[in-house]
This record gives C-alpha cells, sequence and structure tokens, in this order.
C-alpha cells in the first residue's frame, strides 16, 4: 500500500478543510482525487506531501507517518502543485542539479537523472535557458522533470492539466500511463471529469471537505445509477432555447456538444416531453433519442448533491 | 511619528546635557561658576569629579558625554590686571549633538557670569590622539548600522516573504533536508553577506564621508555579525507568519523609524526624554550601534563593549527561541 489516510483533518480556524477522510491508495495505481474548487483536494495533498500538518488523524505515506517520519516521507514523493514553483531566475538545469544535491542524490547519478529527466520531458535542448523564458507548457514540463529527479515512489500531481494545451496534456496523461507502468503510484486531484473516467484505477470524490466515495470510475457510475442520461441529436438548437430547457423542472444537468444535448434527469420520462416541445416550438429539429450511459462527471454531480443534501 | 515625538521633546524645550563638574581651582570664583552651572537649564550635572583624567576615563565608559573642567588658577586669571576666564570642556565627540549643545551652553554661561573678561573654552576630546570628529562622522557609524539592519533584515523577512509568494520554499520543505537546515543556510548566508557589506560599509566611511577608522577591525567584524544575528533571528521570528512582500516592505519602514529616531543615530539617549530613554534602552540596536560608535570613533576595545555585545547575543538567542517555537507549531 501507498498510502492511507486515517482520520485525516485539517482546519483552517473554523472552517474544517478536510473532515476526518479515511482512503488507502495502492501501489502502481493512479488514483484520482475529484472535486469542485474548494473541496479539500489540495489541502488533503499538502497533508500528504508534510507541507501542511493535521489538525487531527495522520497519514503514512510511502510506509511513513507523514507527522513523525516527514523526512523520509519527502524522499519518496515527488510532487506537481500549483504553489510548489522553481527558481525562475535559474536554468532549468541548475533548478534539477539544486533540488537534485538537496535530495542528496550522488553527483554521477544526479546527471545521468537530469539527461534522462531532460530526454524524457522533451526540454534537453532549452535545458540551459532561465525557467522565466518558458511557456506554461514547457514550465509544466519542466515542474514534472523537477518533481522526479529523486525518483520517487509516489507522484502527487494537483490540477496539472488545467491550462495545458491539447498536445501537452495528452503527453501528460501519456507520461502518467507510463509511470505507472514502472510501478509507480500517481495521485492526481482534479476538477475535469472526463480525464480520469479514462485513466484512472481507482478514484475519490471529495466535497466539502468529506469523502463521498472510494472506488473504481466504474462503482462510481454505478453508485449514481439512479440517474437518467437522455441524448438528443437536435439541429438548429438556439441558445435561449437551451437556457429554457435548463430551467425546466426535473433537470439536474444539461449540456451541449456539437449537435447532442445531454440531458441529466431523475426522471427522462417526466421531462422529456417539455424539452421536445420547447426545441419544436422554437423550431429546433429533432434528429433523434437515445438513453445513453452516466458519464463519471454525472456521477460525481448526483453524488456531491446527495452530499450536500 | 509616535518614536519622532518620543524622541524630540516638544515645544522647542532641549533637554538640558548631563555633565561632570571637575573644579580644580577650589575658589570661590570656581565655587559660584559650578553653582551658575548646576542652575543652568543647559546642563544636568550629574556627579563631580576630581580630576580631568577621572572625567575622561568616565566619559569612555559612557558615565556622561561631557565633563567641565574648572582649572587651576580660575579665580588668579580673573583677578589679574588682565583678567580673562578659562575653562575646558572635555567632550565624547562621537555623539552626535553633544559637542555643539555643551559649547553653547557654557559660552552662554560664561557670558552671563557678568566676570566682565575674556572668555576662553578650550576644547578636548576624548578621542585617542585628539582626532577631530565633524557630526557628519559621529552619525556615520550609527548608520552603517542601520544599512547592516534594513539588509539583513531584507536578507531573511524579505526573502522568506519573496520565496513563498513565488512558490520556492515549498519546494525547498519538499526536499528531505530539514527546516532548520533551510534556515541555519540562510542565516550563515546572511551573515556572510553582513562581513561583504561591512567592508563596503567601513570603505566608504574612510574614503567617502572620511570618518576616521580607529577601532580594532577584527571587533567592528564581531559587532555587526552580532547585529545582523539579532536582525535574522528577527526576521525568522516574523517569517513564521505567512507574510507577504509588500508587509515586509512597510514592516522594514516601520523598523527603521525606531532605528533612527530611537537608537542614538539622531539623538544622544542622554539627550533624550527618561520615558524615552527606557524604550530606547529596549531595543537591541541601541547597544550594537553604541558598541560600533564606541569602536570605529573612539578606538575602545572589548573591555568597554562586551556588555552591549553580551545584550546583542542574549537578543539573539530570545529572538531565535521565539521563531523556534513558532515555527516548530506551525510554518506555513
Amino acid at each position: 500500500m501507498s498510502i492511507e489516510a486515517i482520520g485525516l483533518t485539517r482546519k483552517f480556524k473554523k472552517l474544517v478543510a478536510v473532515d476526518h477522510i479515511n482512503f488507502q491508495v495502492y501501489s502502481g495505481e493512479i488514483f484520482g482525487f475529484l472535486g469542485p474548487n474548494g473541496a479539500g483536494k489540495t489541502t488533503t495533498l499538502r497533508m500528504l506531501c508534510t507541507l501542511l500538518t493535521p489538525t487531527e488523524g495522520t497519514a503514512r505515506v510511502a510506509g511513513y507517518d507523514v507527522l513523525k517520519e516527514s523526512a523520509e516521507v519527502r524522499k519518496r514523493i515527488g510532487i506537481v502543485s500549483d504553489g510548489v514553483e522553481l527558481y525562475d531566475d535559474l536554468t532549468l538545469r541548475e533548478n534539477l542539479k539544486f533540488f537534485g544535491r538537496l535530495h542528496r542524490i550522488p553527483r554521477e547519478k544526479r546527471g545521468r537523472r537530469i539527461k534522462e529527466l531532460l530526454e524524457f520531458i522533451g526540454l534537453i535542448d532549452r535545458a540551459d535557458d532561465i525557467v522565466a523564458t518558458y511557456s506554461s507548457g514547457m514550465r509544466k514540463r519542466a515542474l514534472i522533470a523537477v518533481a522526479l529527479i529523486n525518483d520517487p515512489e509516489i507522484l502527487f500531481l494537483d490540477e496539472v492539466t488545467s491550462g495545458l494545451d491539447p498536445e501537452t496534456a495528452v503527453a501528460v496523461r501519456d507520461f502518467m500511463r507510463n509511470l505507472c507502468r514502472e510501478g509507480k503510484t500517481v495521485v492526481w486531484t482534479t476538477n475535469y471529469m472526463e480525464e480520469p473516467e479514462k485513466l484512472c484505477n481507482r478514484v475519490a470524490i471529495i466535497h466539502q471537505g468529506k469523502l463521498l466515495a472510494v472506488d473504481t470510475p466504474e462503482n462510481i457510475k454505478k453508485l449514481a445509477e439512479e440517474v437518467e442520461v437522455v441524448e438528443v441529436v437536435v439541429e438548429n438548437l438556439r441558445g435561449e432555447t437551451f437556457k429554457k430547457i435548463r430551467e425546466v423542472e426535473g433537470v439536474q444537468q444539461a449540456s451541449l456538444s456539437e449537435n447532442r444535448l445531454r440531458i441529466v434527469s431523475s426522471d427522462s420520462e417526466e421531462v422529456l416531453p417539455e424539452i421536445l416541445s420547447k426545441i419544436v416550438n422554437d423550431r429546433g429539429v429533432v434528429k433523434g433519442v437515445r438513453k445513453t450511459r452516466t458519464t463519471l462527471e454525472e456521477a460525481f454531480i448526483k453524488l456531491t448533491r446527495r452530499g450536500m443534501k | 511619528m509616535l518614536a519622532f515625538g518620543m524622541a524630540v521633546p516638544s515645544g522647542g524645550q532641549e533637554t538640558p546635557v548631563p555633565v561632570a563638574i571637575c573644579d580644580l581651582d577650589q575658589t570661590s570664583y570656581s565655587k559660584l561658576f559650578a553653582d551658575l552651572i548646576r542652575d543652568s537649564h543647559d546642563f544636568d550635572v550629574v556627579r563631580d569629579v576630581s580630576s580631568v583624567d577621572e572625567a575622561k576615563e568616565l566619559i569612555e565608559r559612557g558615565e556622561f558625554p561631557a565633563a567641565i573642567i574648572i582649572p587651576k588658577g580660575f579665580q588668579q586669571r580673573i583677578l589679574s590686571p588682565e583678567p580673562s576666564l578659562e575653562i575646558t570642556l572635555v567632550l565624547d565627540e562621537s555623539k552626535a549633538m553633544i559637542p555643539s549643545m555643551a559649547e553653547a551652553g557654557l559660552a552662554q554661561i560664561a557670558g552671563k557670569s557678568s566676570f566682565g573678561v575674556k572668555v576662553t573654552i578650550n576644547r578636548e576630546s576624548v578621542t585617542p590622539s585628539g582626532i577631530e570628529l565633524s557630526g557628519r562622522a559621529a552619525i556615520s557609524s550609527i548608520v552603517m548600522g542601520i544599512a547592516l539592519v534594513y539588509s539583513c533584515f531584507d536578507d531573511i523577512a524579505g526573502a522568506m516573504a519573496r520565496e513563498r509568494e513565488r512558490g520556492t520554499l515549498s519546494r525547498l520543505f519538499l526536499t528531505p533536508i530539514s527546516r532548520w537546515s533551510i534556515f541555519l543556510g540562510k542565516t550563515l548566508s546572511s551573515i556572510l553577506l553582513t562581513q561583504f557589506r561591512t567592508t563596503i560599509l567601513l570603505a566608504i566611511l574612510v574614503f567617502y564621508l572620511q570618518t576616521p577608522v580607529i577601532g580594532n577591525p577584527l571587533l567592528i567584524y564581531l559587532i555587526t555579525s552580532l547585529i545582523a544575528t539579532t536582525t535574522i533571528a528577527l526576521g525568522f521570528a516574523i517569517s513564521t507568519r505567512p507574510i507577504s512582500g509588500r508587509s515586509v516592505v512597510i514592516l522594514e519602514f516601520a523598523l527603521m523609524v525606531p532605528l533612527l529616531f530611537l537608537t542614538g543615530v539622531l539623538r544622544p539617549l542622554e539627550m533624550m526624554p527618561k520615558a524615552t530613554r527606557w524604550i530606547a534602552e529596549l531595543i537591541p540596536y541601541t547597544y550594537g550601534n553604541d558598541a560600533l560608535r564606541r569602536v570605529i570613533l573612539l578606538g575602545q576595545g572589548f573591555e568597554f563593549i562586551w556588555v552591549n555585545l553580551a545584550i546583542l547575543a542574549a537578543y539573539s538567542m530570545l529572538l531565535f527561541a521565539v521563531a523556534a517555537v513558532i515555527l516548530k507549531r506551525k510554518i506555513m
């Protein structure tokens, strides 16, 4: 087991950011930590990385207690997160050398590791440029390289794909898969739901500091099975009509992608006639209607709403 | 503004200059003149001394900044066919304001004494070999202390705030080295930088401000290291709170004002109202500045400044302990 959180809690004065959460992450898995902004994902991550002391409870990371053996934990982890940055006025190679030395990697091994990492992230040609000159995608890759300098057993990636161009985001996802193949554990926090569905072995859903579910994406979706999803293929759907559809009573969520209108509701038979009549009345053309499977995002919304109640 | 108001008395009323009187003549005229000094608003006679050497020694120890010597033959000179009045003023010229105020006060008393004779005031300094110090020199040694305080504070509080804001502090904390090692590294680098800065400031003092550096340079480096250590400890104590770089700039300014007004730079402690002096004596830099002044301008040795150094060291330890306690509980 890579990580075990036991009653992990963090309070900021009266605000309970993380509320007695328990979960386990197994070695070699990609573990998704999902939740809306302010749910407590980053706070949990910072406690697991020893950057923040838990108010109550503890966690074992790579077999070591985050409170009592924090230095041992730090030897075995890497993190990419907002607020954990590089020295902008140094080159990437200098940053790697510096943090490699702080991780007490022997000189020869450090040199080899730096070369490997620069090749791995595709920045070998820019390694001697100062980091301040990097684009946001390059910077993200540089952050990943520095997080990997100590060859960590566990890599924490906090919102790592946000703000990335599609090409880099794909590269980062491939990179995560590769890490798992090497037997490393990846803990990935995100508020995008599509990526973890494809990539994660298991996901945890956190909302308002509480853990709502920890399971495989498939099982999480099953937890929310009572949600019905209907997909309507439609042409000439006006923005005004889409707005009206979202306001129909019983519609929990409506999204439009190209000409596919996706409706999440507790009872599709009840809401569908009204939705179809609104489309037709506003001169839209319905090309087809079909019931479809719940996505992880829809399950997430269902679970977080249930959590709120 | 509060510090300024505390240091400078209101209503234009000046604090009297503390002096000792040394009446070597012991005649009715000399006693009359000594009484005039005692009654004057310009002087506060703190004690009587029996010799010039005793006066000098006590001035060097910092008991008082000036002594008025009524020389032997004082009465005889007044009563002679060509009457004259001669007074000697022994001064610590390294203290800003004191020489000019003491001389002006003495001239006023001599003029008022109505002996109707020619007045001569001889000035004697306690600086070695009678080196004359300008008013600028008196301030410059202490300004050096302030420059070091400011830069050391920025080395720690400023650097920590900037590293926190840029996110590099978290990255450092994610390495297996202990947080104490990080702080020790920053402390040592700041002390090393202080030595470098001290060298530059001494060069400016000598070559640009024409201030004679009389004392042992090694002692100067020891004092500046202790000033740096105290400031570094203060910086760490403040850095345990997640303050922004902007707040640090405000803090630096807030630190500078009492440094200028309450540690003897613009106004010696002796010239401050009593309550203000108590506050000034609580500030560690008062002792650092005093030690720098004594070594640089008076050429004094360790035996004269060891108390100042001990107080600075005690403040460093206290502030480091405070920082350590807070740090142990919370760092970010």
